[in-house]
């Protein structure tokens, strides 16, 4: 069970980012020279920004949105995947083709341009975040969803389900949790997906407002200082990378572990 | 063969018909009117009336998006609401440089994917292959925007090696081998980054095709004949070759807005740069050819990675 450990760290790295602005003020300005910026000090561990705001406790800060619009966006994929995908893979036929049809021509569209498109006329927002991310992302996850309850559709417990004749939506519900093993690893890659995703919307400016901070709106005001306060990208952007794979590791060993499992059976 | 076409096909326009109107939608849901660039404080209630009429703004939704449609068909496809000038006169300077970028950035991803795959697959285990390991696990970690923003730091301000930005010297004639060569240089970085982004998963499923291949029966049989190790590989590798290309297929979408926000990290004058653009200037015109485009060069690939899957995998070819 390796991947406890990922849990535990994300854990606490939410925790911490809950807790610190009951003890830090992340948006706690200093404007007492010409210009905030300051390099590693002891005061302030990873140097200070433009407006002369402690970037430890704003990437702390930060770690809450992050983490929660990835989490959150996942859940909506993973919703709307499984319920389109079981629907397509378990009925079959006719329907099966339209709603196959339909992914691919989503998955034909220029996801980025739309979210953009999106984003700008409702105005940009921590929950219109998470919805477009979300919504923009549940087709492969249908794919998966599809292909395998096919499969489990034919396993024998469901011959008995079938059996009884309880009617289909109950047959339907009885697949489901079978179908919903091997997703686990594509839940994990979603989130690391959609943490990415709101990085780069944060970094265009259209994600969480300020002075909330986020790791991509961070990335996105250290740009103009990179060549004078490098740390102001670094400390993001390393938060950024080592969260992800941290939670990729999870996922390789969450499928390691559900492959012994199905070796030892 | 033949139904595969049309399947490809259908789903292609199917594709562009709901970028078309769900861009439509979208831009007639925004808060302001397309009239507000028409008006001026001097005119009347009736003029504005007037010129809603002239626009054809006072018409049902659904009409205007027929209308509208109609003159798209005709090759009109709108007037820019902040450059003035028509929609494809701006479209026409972008799509090369996108091209141009997107292309050889498949270029690099395929040729060094193909390359790193087969090194690591033929020495599993050794350090080489947990050196590439390392550095596509890394690749997949990192968003392409912020290594565009730590090269530009490093490689173009401290060492002042690349520039950071732009597409030619504009000092340059356009056509000369200087012009090309500083396309060479300005390109070189956006390349990078985009190839270093993409290669990661590709690398990954290839070495495990051709891990998995090299454990098949067939290839059993040929090492029992006693082939060389490198003349077995040599077979694994065009079987294990085709699940790559449908990737890429599937990964172009992805690589598509990869480089659109590469483009607008290094001012790369392409699709990309002015669709963020027209995204903050609410030029809806433009963006919306924008869409087109891309929905359109996403379904081309795609068509082209069908068909490169087909010749690849004789299989294929014969089951549909």
């Amino acid at each position: 069970m390796k991947w406890w450990w990922g849990l535990v760290w994300l854990g606490m790295l939410m925790l911490v980012s809950c807790v610190i602005p009951l003890g830090f003020d992340p948006n706690d300005m200093n404007l007492s020279q010409w210009s905030g910026l300051s390099g590693p000090s002891w005061s302030h561990w990873l140097g200070t920004d433009d407006l002369g705001r402690d970037v430890g406790i704003r990437v702390l800060d930060a770690s809450k949105v992050s983490l929660g619009v990835g989490i959150l966006s996942m859940l909506i994929s993973v919703s709307v995947g499984t319920l389109v995908g079981s629907i397509s893979g378990y009925v079959g036929g006719r329907t099966d083709g339209i709603i196959q049809w339909v992914l691919d021509v989503l998955m034909g569209l220029p996801t980025l341009f739309i979210i953009l498109m999106i984003q700008a006329v409702l105005g940009p927002s921590l929950y219109t975040v998470i919805g477009v991310i979300g919504l923009s992302s549940w087709m492969p996850v249908a794919r998966l969803i599809r292909v395998e309850m096919i499969r489990v559709k034919q396993a024998p417990y469901m011959l008995a389900v079938r059996a009884r004749g309880m009617g289909r939506i109950t047959e339907w519900k009885h697949a489901i949790p079978a179908a919903l093993i091997p997703i686990r690893l594509s839940a994990m890659l979603g989130v690391s997906q959609a943490i990415l995703a709101e990085s780069v919307l944060g970094f265009l400016g259209l994600g969480v407002q300020p002075p909330q901070a986020s790791w991509g709106s961070m990335l996105q005001n250290s740009v103009d200082y990179m060549g004078v306060a490098p740390w102001m990208g670094i400390a993001p952007g390393v938060m950024i990378v080592s969260t992800i794979l941290i939670i990729n590791a999870m996922g390789d060993a969450m499928q390691e572990g559900s492959r012994r499992q199905i070796v030892s059976e | 063969m033949i139904r595969r076409v049309i399947q490809r096909l259908v789903s292609g326009i199917g594709a562009l018909l709901v970028t078309i109107v769900l861009s439509f939608f979208l831009i007639h849901l925004a808060p302001g009117d397309p009239v507000t660039t028409f008006i001026d404080p001097g005119m009347s209630v009736a003029d504005i009336e007037r010129v809603k009429q002239n626009l054809g703004l006072d018409r049902p939704l659904y009409e205007q998006l027929w209308r509208w449609g109609g003159q798209l068909l005709q090759g009109n496809w709108g007037v820019s609401t902040t450059s003035h000038q028509p929609v494809t006169t701006v479209l026409a300077d972008r799509v090369l440089p996108t091209l141009l970028l997107t292309c050889s950035t498949l270029g690099c991803i395929l040729i060094l994917t193909l390359i790193l795959g087969v090194v690591s697959a033929y020495w599993a285990g050794s350090w080489v292959d947990r050196g590439i390991a390392l550095v596509t696990t890394v690749g997949l970690a990192i968003p392409s925007f912020w290594l565009g923003i730590v090269l530009i730091g490093w490689v173009s301000v401290r060492w002042n090696l690349l520039p950071a930005s732009g597409y030619a010297d504009p000092m340059l004639p356009v056509g000369s081998w200087e012009w090309t060569g500083s396309i060479a240089q300005h390109l070189a970085l956006p390349l990078l980054t985009g190839t270093l982004g993409g290669l990661a998963m590709l690398t990954r499923y290839y070495r495990h095709g051709i891990r998995k291949e090299m454990g098949s029966l067939y290839l059993l049989a040929a090492q029992a004949r006693g082939l060389p190790r490198h003349r077995v590989l040599a077979h694994a590798l065009k079987n294990a070759s085709l699940p790559l290309v449908t990737l890429l297929g599937m990964e172009l979408p992805g690589l598509l807005a990869g480089s659109y926000m590469i483009e607008s990290v290094f001012a790369w004058p392409g699709l990309g740069q002015l669709g963020v653009n027209a995204a903050f200037s609410r030029d809806y015109p433009v963006l919306m050819g924008i869409l087109m485009v891309s929905t359109l060069l996403i379904v081309v690939g795609n068509a082209l990675s069908d068909w490169l899957g087909q010749w690849v995998d004789p299989r294929v070819r014969r089951s549909s």
